[in-house]
């Protein structure tokens, strides 16, 4: 078989098909051929021909099976290795000579395809390295830029600046990848006009109208260029040079070469000479702000390359690549102890990976949020960033509950349905765990220990309660008051909310708002029996729910991709996939339609992982019975003749890769309780924090980084923390080729 | 500018043109020969364009069936035979109603089909390309240039193509910044952006019109950085070697682009600032409804200032509600029948098409109060409305509806045309439809994008002979 391929190779076009065909008719044809034709696929009848379209798409096929591993089926013999990669070259280079672009290398650069690669063979040692990444620009993400900017001073509270990089968010995908984002014409308009503002708030500074109708002038000008602009001489050349060097400073945290501050002295004075000193002095700057650098990281590896021709991260590139992964700021603003992670690389103390870890876990202790306000998560928090929160973010998809349209007349003008404070609360929840690092997925899936209106801290919340108590002006003042006395005259804490309205929302957690015994101290435990885990948060709930309805298989499908490191082919196209909305049945009822064999075959990956869920409503409030005939109200109580049955609790696991956990389950917690004991959802969970933390889908040759970074996990204790120093500090991480 | 416009094509033809303005006028008007410019304006929907809901009303009881559930949208009852019909004689549907001013212009075309496209909730760049790509979530790779892209090129202008937009991709909401809805392409990996803000789409468009010496001094300072900034990218690029150079090339490219828009827009401040659409509040509304007709007052103006000849209003998404026209679901609730508050899924579909019929009709109505060579602009225009899904919300593409609108095909106007249905002989694709577009645009292609292998590959070829003559 091999020496065919290799002749084959040499001679080009001698028999061609011989070692395909040899190839598929030992590891394919028994599916694929003219009789079975599985997934409507005959290799028999395939032609070495790549001018015929409908052929090129076969072989396109074909390449992506096998240099995914897919096929064939893992319960199959699998050919060797070097035999699969001599056909897969071979197809390569066929299509290099028509010009065919293989779709593979377009769809490996997307975040839906990651699990596409077999899982196995990326845990079981198989698939060899070195790892790295390959060299690469990446564009800076819209949270940098905000944070850069608000690094400027009160440049954004005087003009609108404009978020040039932003980013296409999907549910429960992690979207900032590497490969995904580049900066065109439309992004540079953008930038432009953002850059002309900035440049004129260093100069001349921006007239605004105040509020009360005064004009005022913002501005911050370092003193370098109001030497220039003052001026009624055209500047020096060390004046303009000071402020080039000021300006590099500022925007790439470094000097310019003498050659860069030779080019941009030249522009300012052409500049200078056309527009006048001030003019020309923006311009300059401009020209700054707008350098690639400062719109890409650039990980090219200018390190010196090793033996595999593998070149390490600069200090300087490893510094901006680790201050990016872990924070929002560039390096030299980022302090590990008393020095900044930019100095640190550049002294040489960041040349080892036992260094690099120490570093990220300094960072990301320092991070630690448990002693910080909650609530400023989402808003110009104090804490250093939230990178690691917006992992959980992306990678749950909790967050989106807010963006779920729930229909008015379900929820009444009195329920206070607050999605933004639930999110909070999730934010809360997956945070803590985080900052206690330890057995942090098994916590993630299974914990009941939960925050609701936590303030993020005693002192918070005795502050805002005196708030209440006071604020005469609030038009609830007397029902606030009433609703504190009755409280705690009853020995109880009040929830430390104005307005009955807001206090409701705390029934999503079936919590009674009127009697409650806030708890001071969270997180707090809610009932076993009712809670497990961000998936059964009234946040993960709502966001993967429907308008009116729970959303069974986008639940399950979450599972299969992101606990289980699976796919599920898409829908056919034929399909008009409508749940019915006869509302006298129940929705596993209503879901039947899906049992019929064409549909099973993928839908039993799904329903039977995300209808356990039914033990919730789709506000996230547990429930044991399914109220069934139109729904106009969440409230049970407006509910008193609504028709409810016992909700079938029941799911399945099937098929997921672990036989250790495969099985029909009783309830969601059992369900949870024996996903969070599997290893192939910790190792899914490591391969999605790969994915996160490198901003790329993992290949075959990352496969030591992932079993180190799932062993760095599992050592320390179920440390996330370990895990993700171990990523950032892999080859994959720190050597480009 | 109506009047001035007027003026100077009159002038033109006359022979008598003042220096000045001849640079805006060799934009305006296709160089040497003399021709009038062509222009192209797309209106696309997510959800899918109901076949059903294009008939004639006075048709419906032959032309129409009941959807396969009871629930589901009616069915165009499938033909052999090329339905070909003059809409003046039949009543128009009343979603087309705004259109009735032009019928004289106006062709419902119907019966193509698109199966060489992937479907679903958005063909994604198919749609436009004639490719299948994508999946739920993502649109794949741009293996050619869309149709829009295609004639962008054709048709060059200072701002070859403007995507506006309500949001990126097809399932997701309403945006504020550049976007990727991922269905336009200039060329293979080439995808074309859209604006989703109308108040920065404005500024990128009409805001180099500003006038004074202040602006004078600005342009020059302007092009002295962007010769500074293309040497300095070229110069990193260098540096970097071989590594993801394509990004660099795009960031080159647009250096590169906005020095040659300046280089042409020298000079038409004042022609520009007159065609430049009235900024209202409507520019930065959070209302869906509003930025829509933002968005299409600005497509108006790029057209007839000339800034532009292809413009692409990506008029919605699946997870836009559209609460200014009262409808509490979003689109993608309504494509999947979920009830609505005070009518059913099928009306509020229905009130969503009438309105955006209605902002076309708008344009249209523009088009057509500018005089141009023996007509109007509207004469020189195709306005296509269309669905990235097809026929419907999970779009099969065995059908593929098109409204069009504008004098620019000989063929079209005052008609319903019905192309026998999928695999019947004398059937036809979209790609029969965008080579027809390229003929249109004095760039004949016989073929575009990829074949259906289920069809005969010569039908696939070619234009549409009924919409040239």
């Amino acid at each position: 078989m091999k020496s065919h391929i290799i002749i084959l190779l040499l001679c080009g076009l001698c028999e061609p098909l011989v070692a395909s065909r040899e190839f598929f008719s030992k590891n394919c044809t028994e599916c694929h051929d003219s009789e079975t034709s599985k997934a409507g696929l005959n290799l028999e009848e395939l032609k070495a021909d790549f001018s015929v379209p409908a052929s090129v798409d076969i072989w396109q096929r074909v390449l992506e099976q096998l240099e995914t591993r897919q096929m064939p089926p893992r319960k199959r013999p699998r050919p060797e290795i070097s035999t699969q990669e001599q056909l897969t070259s071979w197809i390569r280079v066929e299509f290099s000579k028509k010009n065919i672009a293989p779709i593979i290398d377009h769809k490996r650069r997307t975040p839906d395809f990651g699990n596409r690669l077999d899982h196995d063979a990326l845990f079981d040692g198989s698939q060899g390295g070195p790892a790295s990444s390959p060299p690469r620009l990446w564009r800076q993400s819209p949270h940098i830029y905000d944070q850069f900017v608000k690094g400027l001073g009160g440049v954004r509270h005087a003009v609108t600046i404009h978020q040039p990089f932003a980013i296409d968010e999907s549910k429960g995908v992690i979207a900032d990848y590497s490969t995904q984002h580049l900066a065109d014409s439309a992004t540079l308009q953008l930038l432009m006009m953002n850059c002309k503002s900035i440049a004129a708030y260093q100069t001349t500074g921006i007239n605004k109208r105040e509020w009360d109708g005064r004009m005022q002038i913002h501005r911050q000008t370092p003193d370098v260029f109001r030497d220039i602009i003052e001026s009624k001489t055209a500047p020096k050349a060390e004046q303009i040079n000071a402020a080039i060097v000021h300006e590099y400073q500022l925007f790439l945290g470094r000097e310019p070469t003498t050659a860069e501050l030779q080019n941009t002295l030249g522009l300012a004075n052409k500049a200078i000479r056309s527009g006048g000193n001030v003019r020309g002095l923006q311009t300059a700057l401009v020209s700054v702000m707008l350098k690639p650098e400062v719109i890409y990281r650039i990980e090219i590896g200018f390190g010196e390359p090793d033996k595999d021709g593998r070149r390490r991260l600069s200090a300087y590139e490893l510094a901006f690549a680790l201050g990016y992964a872990l924070t929002d700021k560039a390096p030299d603003q980022v302090m590990v102890g008393s020095e900044s992670l930019l100095t640190l690389a550049r002294s040489g103390k960041l040349d080892s990976p036992k260094s690099i870890r120490e570093t990220v876990r300094a960072i990301l202790d320092a991070n630690d949020m448990s002693v910080a306000d909650y609530r400023m998560f989402t808003e110009d928090h104090k804490v250093r960033n939230t990178r690691t929160l917006r992992f959980f973010r992306d990678f749950f998809g909790y967050h989106h509950a807010p963006r779920v349209f729930k229909d008015e007349n379900r929820i009444s003008i009195d329920s206070g349905f607050d999605t933004k404070r639930i999110v909070t609360d999730a934010d809360q929840f997956v945070m803590h765990i985080f900052d206690n690092d330890t057995d942090v997925l098994r916590k993630l899936l299974t914990s009941n220990n939960y925050f609701v209106t936590y303030l993020g801290s005693d002192k918070h919340f005795q502050h805002d309660l005196k708030y209440i108590r006071e604020n005469v002006n609030d038009a609830g003042y007397k029902t606030n008051i009433t609703y504190i006395k009755r409280i705690e005259a009853a020995g109880k804490t009040p929830i430390p909310l104005e307005g009955p309205s807001s206090r409701t929302y705390v029934g999503f957690y079936n919590i009674d708002h009127v009697n409650w015994d806030y708890p001071r101290k969270q997180p707090f435990p809610l009932p076993k029996s009712q809670r497990a885990g961000i998936l059964t948060h009234p946040a993960w709930i709502i966001a993967w729910s429907g308008n009116f309805d729970n959303d069974p298989i986008r639940r399950g499908k979450w599972i299969r991709e992101h606990l289980l490191a699976d796919y599920v082919p898409e829908i056919p196209i034929t399909v008009n996939a409508v749940i019915s909305e006869d509302r006298d049945h129940t929705l596993r009822h209503r879901l039947k339609p899906t049992r019929a064999k064409e549909c099973w075959s993928c839908h039993q990956k799904m329903n039977p992982l995300g209808l356990p869920f039914e033990s919730f409503d789709d506000f996230g409030r547990f429930r044991t019975n399914e109220m069934l005939d139109d729904i106009l109200t969440i409230f049970p109580k407006r509910h008193r003749d609504a028709r409810t049955v016992p909700v079938d609790r029941s799911g399945d696991i099937i098929d997921s890769g672990d036989k250790g956990i495969d099985g029909n389950v009783s309830n969601v917690f059992e369900l949870l309780e024996r996903l969070a004991s599997s290893s192939r959802v910790r190792q899914s969970f490591v391969r999605h924090n790969f994915r996160y933390w490198l901003g790329r889908n993992e290949t075959f040759s990352d496969s030591s980084t992932l079993i180190n970074a799932d062993r760095a996990y599992t050592e320390n204790g179920g440390s996330m923390k370990a895990l993700i120093a171990s990523l950032l500090s892999s080859d994959s991480f720190l050597y480009r080729k | 500018m109506i009047l001035q416009r007027r003026h100077l094509l009159k002038g033109l033809t006359a022979g008598a043109v003042t220096p000045l303005l001849r640079p805006f006028l060799n934009n305006v008007i296709a160089e040497n020969n003399g021709t009038l410019p062509k222009r192209f304006l797309f209106v696309i929907k997510s959800s899918g364009l109901t076949p059903a809901e294009l008939v004639p009303s006075d048709l419906i009881p032959s032309m129409v069936r009941p959807g396969e559930r009871e629930d589901w949208p009616a069915e165009l009852v499938p033909t052999k035979d090329l339905i070909d019909l003059p809409l003046k004689d039949h009543k128009l549907p009343e979603s087309l109603k705004a259109l009735l001013p032009f019928i004289d212009k106006l062709t419902i075309l119907q019966g193509l089909s698109g199966k060489m496209c992937r479907g679903g909730h958005s063909a994604w760049y198919g749609a436009l390309g004639c490719y299948h790509t994508g999946n739920e979530g993502n649109p794949g790779r741009a293996s050619s240039a869309t149709i829009d892209g295609a004639l962008a090129r054709a048709l060059p202008s200072i701002f070859p193509h403007v995507g506006l937009t309500l949001g990126g991709k097809v399932l997701t909401g309403v945006k504020d910044s550049v976007v990727y809805p991922g269905i336009s392409a200039i060329d293979a990996d080439r995808p074309l952006p859209y604006q989703a803000s109308p108040a920065m789409a404005y500024k990128s468009l009409f805001g180099i019109a500003a006038a004074g010496k202040a602006a004078e001094a600005d342009n020059l300072l302007q092009s002295i950085l962007l010769d500074h900034m293309v040497d300095d990218v070229k110069r990193v690029r260098s540096r970097i070697g071989n590594a993801d150079q394509e990004k660099l090339d795009h960031y080159l490219s647009a250096f590169d682009s906005l020095r040659d828009r300046r280089r042409k827009l020298k000079g038409l401040e004042a022609e520009i600032r007159a065609t430049a659409p009235k900024v209202t509040d409507k520019f930065t509304s959070e209302v869906e409804t509003d930025r829509i007709e933002a968005h299409f007052d600005i497509a108006a103006a790029a057209l007839i200032s000339g800034i532009s000849n292809v413009v692409n209003v990506r008029v919605d998404t699946l997870e836009v509600t559209y609460r200014g026209l009262g409808i509490s679901k979003h689109v993608h609730g309504l494509g999947h029948s979920e009830s609505v508050d005070g009518m059913t899924p099928v009306e509020a579909r229905s009130r969503i098409r009438t309105f955006h019929l209605e902002q076309i009709a708008r344009v249209a109505a523009k088009l057509k109060a500018v005089p141009e060579g023996d007509g109007t602009m509207l004469d020189n225009t195709l306005i296509v409305y269309l669905s990235d899904a097809a026929e419907k919300h999970h779009g099969s593409c065995v059908e593929w509806p098109f409204v069009l609108l504008g004098g620019l095909a000989p063929g079209g106007g005052n008609r319903y045309i019905q192309y026998p249905a999928y695999q019947q002989p004398g059937h036809h694709t979209i790609a029969n439809l965008y080579n027809t577009f390229m003929h249109l645009a004095g760039h004949p292609t016989d073929n575009f994008g990829r074949l259906d292998n289920q069809l005969p590959p010569t039908l696939q070829k070619g234009p549409l002979s009924q919409l040239l003559s």
